[in-house]
């Protein structure tokens, strides 16, 4: 309301010529500029009764009184300031109490200037006994104490899961802020598990409810996987949002190790549980929207990465081949068995591993892959044994120096299709010139 | 990242784009180029697969006397 009456004050300003906006106030006054205390009563009235149409204002009850006619005047105060009110007949017919000094109320209404006597008053539609202005009294002491104590601080709130695989809800069964949210997070991300922790959220006892599923919500999540919460309700009266106004539920919910989203009430409904929550959303819809991303998105994302991922590899493939070879050419003619036996088994493996991901690859990308399993198939060393090499052992250990055995060792050689096993009668060393 | 069903399937996709950049940028040798590129195709997969589910469940969590739970169906 401050606002409101700056903006007010503003316009009037504007319109009048404010206390220091007077600067024709030393010479004499233009005869057409000069106001009739009707006309002033009358456009001050304009401005008040469209700035202050429909207002809830909240105030102790004093001076009561009804005239002949059956309207009811009062005076709405409080410490220091005072506000003259009057609700007519037609309206007062309808109140369920009888007003009386020193109750408090809310009254809804209308700013209006009594233009007889020059007094501004409130012209009340609605009255409301005690109940909303205590309880408005009380969100806000606790929001005043739960905020100085960090409960409501930016930096100690928890991000939430880009795309949660298992959602808790805690709202009521009977509620439609459950469909809204079910349905919205089905619509978007199907794969995701939902898990609902029922709860009652209206009325008494309904904090120590919401409570108690918050706390069950976090004993499932020592066992299951959960990554998110979504808190909540639709809208309804304050009385009806209540419970999210509760201590007790803050605590609880700031308490949670889960990242917490906070649904309560429609668009303008804000709960203290919202400033406490990781995350406040306007609706339950919302919060569904908030809660995941759309699956269509991020398929469209791996079907991109995957295309990235093939012509990354086929785009090794020159240089792969071109070490296979020159590999194989090292092979070829500097024969050195130990790695030919190593490269060979590696090879092996390495095609062995080409073929599990050939088997798993998409449709269009096989192709490529078998190419690629071709190529590298083709440079195999172990081939190079079918040229008539082999590859001698002893105890399992490849030889590559004749030093290695005595004789009468057991020997095992590899070829191409099998093994010879030798015992050695002589053992002869080439001469310096001769090696390799 | 194992298993069938795909744990976190954003950290999955970040994992997979993070194979790919390693790919492109050809620095890794033969031996671990291929097993970053089945890792891949596996994890392709396993995405793909685990984005094409719908489920049509809602549990209804119910807290037995012993701490244990079980699951209910919940008809909305």
């Amino acid at each position: 309301m401050q606002k409101k009456e700056g903006d007010l004050w503003d316009s009037l300003s504007a319109k009048f010529g404010g206390a220091d906006g007077g600067k024709e106030g030393s010479s004499a006054p233009d005869p057409d500029q000069i106001y009739t205390v009707t006309r002033l009563n009358r456009e001050a009235q304009d401005l008040l009764e469209g700035e202050f149409a429909s207002i809830w204002v909240e105030g102790e009850v004093s001076n009561v009184s009804r005239s002949g006619r059956g309207h009811l005047y009062f005076t709405l105060k409080e410490e220091g300031a005072q506000l003259d009110a009057i609700m007519f007949r037609r309206r007062n017919r309808e109140l369920d109490f009888e007003l009386e000094d020193g109750q408090a109320v809310v009254a809804k209404g209308r700013l209006t200037i009594y233009s007889q006597r020059g007094r501004y008053q409130l012209k009340v539609r609605q009255l409301l006994q005690g109940g909303v202005g205590p309880l408005q009294r009380r969100f806000e002491r606790l929001k005043e104490k739960l905020k100085e104590e960090g409960l409501f601080e930016e930096e100690k709130k928890k991000s939430l899961p880009p795309a949660p695989g298992a959602i808790g809800i805690v709202t009521s069964p009977k509620g439609a802020a459950l469909r809204d949210i079910v349905t919205t997070i089905r619509e978007r991300f199907p794969p995701s598990r939902l898990y609902l922790f029922p709860t009652r959220v209206q009325g008494e006892g309904a904090s120590a409810e919401i409570v108690s599923a918050l706390e069950r919500a976090q004993r499932f999540a020592q066992r299951e996987k959960l990554d998110l919460l979504i808190v909540g309700r639709g809208g309804g009266s304050l009385e009806d949002l209540w419970p999210f106004n509760e201590e007790e539920v803050a605590r609880a919910i700031h308490r949670c190790p889960l990242p917490l989203i906070s649904a309560v009430g429609h668009e303008v409904d804000y709960s203290i549980s919202d400033f406490v929550a990781d995350c406040r959303v306007p609706t339950p819809t919302a919060a569904g929207k908030k809660a995941v991303p759309e699956a269509a998105e991020l398929s469209q994302r791996l079907k991109s990465i995957r295309r990235r991922l093939v012509r990354a590899q086929s785009g090794r493939m020159g240089s792969i081949e071109q070490r296979l070879e020159s590999l194989r050419a090292r092979f070829a003619f500097r024969l050195v068995p130990r790695q030919l036996e190593e490269s060979g088994q590696r090879l092996d493996s390495l095609l062995e591993r080409m073929g599990e991901a050939v088997a798993s690859q998409l449709e269009d990308d096989r192709e490529t892959c078998a190419d690629l399993l071709n190529r590298l198939s083709r440079a195999n060393p172990a081939k190079i044994l079918g040229k008539g090499y082999s590859i001698t052992r002893r105890e399992g250990k490849i030889l590559d120096s004749v030093e290695e055995v005595e004789l009468g060792d057991r020997i095992e050689s590899r070829l191409a299709d099998g093994s010879l096993i030798s015992v050695v009668q002589s053992v002869e060393s080439l001469k310096e010139g001769e090696r390799q | 990242m194992s298993g069938k069903d795909i744990e976190d399937v954003s950290a999955g996709l970040d994992r997979l784009e993070e194979i790919v950049e390693k790919l492109e940028e050809e620095t890794v040798d033969l031996e671990d180029s291929i097993e970053l590129f089945k890792e891949g195709v596996q994890l392709g997969d396993e995405i793909q697969a685990y984005l094409a589910e719908a489920r049509e469940e809602l549990y209804r969590v119910v807290e037995e006397s012993d701490g244990d739970y079980s699951l209910e169906d919940f008809e909305l």
